[in-house]
């Protein structure tokens, strides 16, 4: 446990998160852009039609990774909210917030592309089914992590108020997975599962694998941008700032 | 997964396009308007995420170099 313990102190540490956030950035979007343009080339041109759907499938490409990253970047951003709260972790507290914006914006994706999936497949562009509901509950959340962030004059007391909605919202989560199992709807259950083979072809869900992987390194790339942005803001006052200010390094 | 692919004999490099005309992909089989309003979207969120922290950077960095100033 020594070396978790040591990883531990020094991403807690905001020069060396400022540092060394700066290399994980421009790797993960090193990673995320070709991902990006292999995985829409392919899933536009390449991947074979839905025998249903027909093309309108294709929005499977962008649709369910944005949903994925959205519940995965809540996840994380709560879990960011109780680090911060038990042991008062200024990173902590920079990652929670960091996460709100751009979950926010892959949660709006996930729904605006579903509601254009959903015209053509299901003849209506919104219903009020349990997953499209929890879907817009988290968006909800993320609006609201947002907003207690800037409502507070004082930092830390804006840090514990984001942290306890974003550790609340936590019971969304289960409820957006299993929406499709608990309650009847028009919705189709998961593509990807960790214990079984996905039920669509090969040539269908590699594409979406490249895909998914895209966005959550992009996801990671823009969150660290952020946050280092916004760590130095709330350092400004610091000795390490101020060196980097004045050697026009940031 | 991967391992699973392989197994299946799938050969990425041996699909071909789906379409047999640029103005065949546009249609999409009537699907075009939707197919392309979402990828649309997407890319206009995702180029407004990505640029974002850019833009920050640039507001911060124009900030504390005022106010480095402001103290000399």
């Amino acid at each position: 446990m020594g070396w978790l313990a040591t990883w531990y102190h020094r991403w807690a540490s905001p020069p060396w998160f400022y540092q060394m956030s700066g290399r994980w950035t421009r790797g993960l979007m090193g990673l995320a852009l070709p991902l990006l343009c292999v995985g829409t080339l392919w899933g536009l041109a390449f991947a074979p039609a839905d025998y249903q759907q027909g093309n309108s499938f294709r929005i499977i490409y962008i649709h369910v990774p944005a949903a994925m990253v959205a519940q995965s970047g809540y996840i994380l951003m709560a879990s960011a909210g109780l680090v911060g709260l038990v042991w008062r972790l200024k990173v902590a507290d920079v990652v929670l917030r960091n996460c709100a914006p751009i979950g926010a914006a892959m949660t709006f994706l996930a729904l605006a592309t579903g509601s254009i999936w959903g015209k053509p497949t299901w003849g209506a562009w919104w219903v009020w089914d349990a997953r499209i509901t929890s879907m817009l509950v988290l968006l909800m959340l993320y609006l609201g992590v947002m907003g207690l962030g800037s409502a507070f004059r004082n930092e830390q007391a804006a840090g514990r108020a984001s942290a306890i909605l974003a550790l609340v919202g936590v019971v969304n989560i289960p409820i957006i997975k299993y929406s499709v199992e608990w309650w009847y709807s028009l919705h189709q259950p998961a593509t990807f599962r960790l214990t079984e083979k996905p039920a669509m072809p090969v040539e269908m869900w590699a594409p979406l694998l490249v895909m998914v992987l895209g966005f959550y390194a992009f996801f990671g790339a823009v969150l660290l941008a952020r946050s280092r942005v916004d760590l130095l803001d709330r350092e400004r006052r610091s000795r390490w700032v101020r060196s980097l200010v004045a050697e026009h390094a940031i | 997964m991967i391992a699973s692919a392989a197994v299946d004999g799938f050969d990425p490099w041996s699909q071909n396009m789906q379409f047999d005309s640029f103005s065949t992909w546009l249609q999409m089989g009537g699907h075009g308007g939707y197919v392309f309003a979402a990828y649309g979207i997407a890319f206009a969120v995702l180029v407004y995420q990505g640029l974002a922290p850019l833009r920050k950077r640039r507001a911060l960095r124009r900030r504390l170099m005022a106010s480095l100033e402001g103290e000399r």
